[in-house]
Order: C-alpha cells, then sequence, then structure tokens
C-alpha cells in the first residue's frame, strides 16, 4: 500500500529521526479535536483530558511502528478512541440512550418552511451541542469523527473496525436524530413563549 | 439512486463527498430540477453547515508542555545519536576488555599462545580460551617488545574507526532534523 501523506507527514518524520520537541507540532495540532471526541466518548472533561495526554504518549511511545499507510490523524484517532474504551471499561460513564432497533426508520427530512434556517443562529448552537451530547455513542462518536477528525467513512470505519456500512448507517441515522431532536427543541421553546 | 427522487442515503452521502463524480453529478442534476429533493438538501445542508460551526472543546491551557514533559521519561521512538558518547563508549569496552584480558594473564588463567584445554565437551569454553589466550599474546607481546606494537595499535585504531564510523549515517540524519 503506498504511504499516505499530508501535512502531518513531515513532522511525524522529524520526530521519527529524533527531533522529539517536533511532536508539540502534533500536539496542538489534534489536541482540541481530540478533546472534543474524548468527551463525547468520556463524558467528563478532566477524564477527557486525561485520556487525551495519555493516547499522545501512547501515540508518541509508538510512532516507529506507524506504517505510514493510513494517515497520521487517523491513526492518531484509533489510539485515542481506544484509550477512550479502555477509560471507559475502567470507569463506565452513566448509561446512555440505546440505539434504534434496527428496523425502525427515522422519519424522513422535514421541508417545514423556516424551521431549518434557525438551525443557523447563534441561540441555537448551544442546543445543538447539547443535543449532540445526548445522542447515542455510536451516532456521536460517528458524527465526531466525521465532522471534527474530518474522516473519510472509510478511515472512521478504521478507526472504530467496523463495517463501511455500519457507519453510513450510524452518521445518517444520527444526522437525522440529531435534526429532529433540535427542532423539536426550538418549536418547544417557540410554543413557550 | 431512486430514479424518481434521491434517496435519504444519496442525499446524505452527496453531502459528504461520498458519492462516486457519475452519481454525484447525476444527483446534482436531479436536485436541480425536484423541489421536493432541493428541499430536502437544503435542510440537510443547514444542518451540516450547523454542525461544522459548532466550537472544539479546548484542553487546559499548558497542555501541550504537560505532555511535552511528559515524554521525558518515555522512550523516544528513535533516540538523537550522540557522538560523544558512542566514543566514550567504544572507548570505555575496549579498556574493559584490555584490563580483563590483563587480569587473566596476570592471574595465570591463560598462559600466551597457550593451548586450548581438551575437554568434555566444553567447546565454547574451549574457543574462549583460545580467543582470550590470543588477546593474552597480543597484549605480552606488546610489553615486552614495544617495537611490535606499531602495527598492533594500527589494527586497534582501525577497528575503533570501523565501530565509530559504522553509524555515521544517524549522526548526520540527526543533525539535519535539528536544524
Amino acid at each position: 500500500m503506498p504511504p499516505v501523506t499530508d501535512s502531518d507527514t513531515p513532522v511525524v518524520e522529524a520526530v521519527r529521526s529524533g527531533n522529539v520537541r517536533s511532536f508539540s507540532l502534533l500536539v496542538d495540532r489534534h489536541r482540541d479535536r481530540a478533546m472534543t471526541l474524548a468527551v463525547r466518548l468520556v463524558g467528563d472533561r478532566l477524564e477527557a483530558e486525561e485520556v487525551v495526554q495519555d493516547a499522545f504518549l501512547r501515540a508518541f511511545r509508538a510512532l516507529d511502528g506507524f506504517r505510514g499507510d493510513s494517515r497520521f490523524s487517523t491513526w492518531f484517532y484509533r489510539i485515542l478512541y481506544n484509550a477512550c474504551m479502555t477509560r471507559l471499561r475502567v470507569s463506565p460513564r452513566p448509561p446512555m440512550e440505546e440505539l434504534p432497533a434496527d428496523g425502525d426508520r427515522l422519519p424522513g427530512l422535514s421541508d417545514e418552511p423556516g424551521l431549518d434556517e434557525r438551525l443557523e443562529t447563534e441561540e441555537m448552537r448551544d442546543i445543538l451541542l447539547e443535543e449532540m451530547g445526548r445522542l447515542p455513542a455510536a451516532y456521536s462518536t460517528a458524527l465526531t469523527l466525521l465532522y471534527v477528525q474530518e474522516l473519510r467513512y472509510e478511515e472512521i470505519a478504521d478507526v472504530l473496525r467496523i463495517p463501511l456500512g455500519t457507519v453510513k448507517t450510524n452518521i445518517f441515522r444520527g444526522r437525522d436524530l440529531l435534526r429532529r431532536r433540535v427542532l423539536e427543541r426550538i418549536t418547544e421553546e417557540a410554543v413557550s413563549r | 439512486m431512486n430514479e424518481d427522487h434521491c434517496t435519504p442515503e444519496d442525499l446524505h452521502m452527496l453531502l459528504d463527498g461520498a458519492l462516486s463524480p457519475a452519481e454525484s453529478a447525476a444527483a446534482r442534476a436531479h436536485i436541480a430540477s425536484c423541489p421536493g429533493c432541493a428541499s430536502r438538501y437544503s435542510a440537510l445542508r443547514r444542518l451540516d453547515g450547523a454542525i461544522r460551526a459548532l466550537p472544539l472543546l479546548t484542553v487546559s491551557p499548558g497542555f501541550t508542555s504537560t505532555v511535552m514533559s511528559a515524554l521525558d521519561p518515555v522512550m523516544p521512538v528513535s533516540r538523537p545519536f550522540r557522538f560523544f558518547t558512542w566514543v566514550a563508549f567504544q572507548v570505555c569496552l575496549i579498556s574493559v576488555l584490555l584490563f580483563g584480558l590483563g587480569v587473566c594473564a596476570l592471574a595465570g588463567f591463560i598462559t600466551p599462545g597457550g593451548e586450548a584445554p581438551g575437554g568434555i565437551g566444553e567447546t565454547s569454553l574451549a574457543m574462549l580460551e583460545s580467543a582470550l589466550s590470543a588477546g593474552v599474546s597480543f597484549i605480552t607481546s606488546l610489553l615486552g617488545n614495544p617495537a611490535h606494537a606499531g602495527p598492533y595499535i594500527i589494527t586497534l585504531c582501525t577497528v575503533l574507526v570501523v565501530l565509530m564510523l559504522a553509524p555515521l549515517d544517524r549522526i548526520f540524519a540527526s543533525k539535519l532534523t535539528h536544524r
């Protein structure tokens, strides 16, 4: 498989050649995205930060074994995801919402005029963020890897070690569920005013 | 793709750039002529834009420094080569070997040019002792006849130089990356 290169590649090579200080560039680039994913997976901010730190240390130790057949970010987020899963086994977070049964199809996208425009307003940002955190973990994780880590479907499947079809399903359903819930909240707030 | 309308999956994949160029072109052509699909796709794009606009969660100030300071006790992926450390190591190694040979010679364990002991199947021990006795020959000839020291010193220096030059590629690679 040909090596995959991106802006992280020269930095990774520098670190592997002994320029350990360059690793801080990788930390600076990925820390907030990593934190966003970790908080969504682990739940608690403090624990999430510990897990992110641990993931960076693990990545540093394992960097010599990084073959370059994927992007550094894909490889690193797999380490982070595994670190989060390990943490969750030790201290599980409160039970989250279960995934809808396979047969349940979410309602189609509404075309009610005017409602979706409100999604873009500043006040809706908090609601969206909150609802994102309330999604079933499988949906939230897939959406975070798509939007925050900017991974492609195949890369998400690689990080989560799940079939590509499951990734698509989780993204589609997660997005639909998120949209429906946010629009419900908007409607409720409009009624209560 | 459905001939009449885009499926929800098609719309999601179009949004994420996951359709093939041909599928993408067909979907866009359909959306351009179908108000229903256009409305659904537009709704999806608004949600997409809203999610993308969400702020990232940030780590504590000083996070990077904490990680970098925690790297110290961790074995780095490949330590930079230290030239003088390497030379010192080689000198120490040779000195220890010579000292060991000298001690063996003084203690009388090995005689210069002595025969390897025969023995009860201890071939490796015999080989070791042969090697040691050859080394002791070297020491005694060096001490007994300084005129013969030249070739030995040259040989010793050659071995040292080869040992030191072997990792030169690492020395240069390390210096380049430190620029």
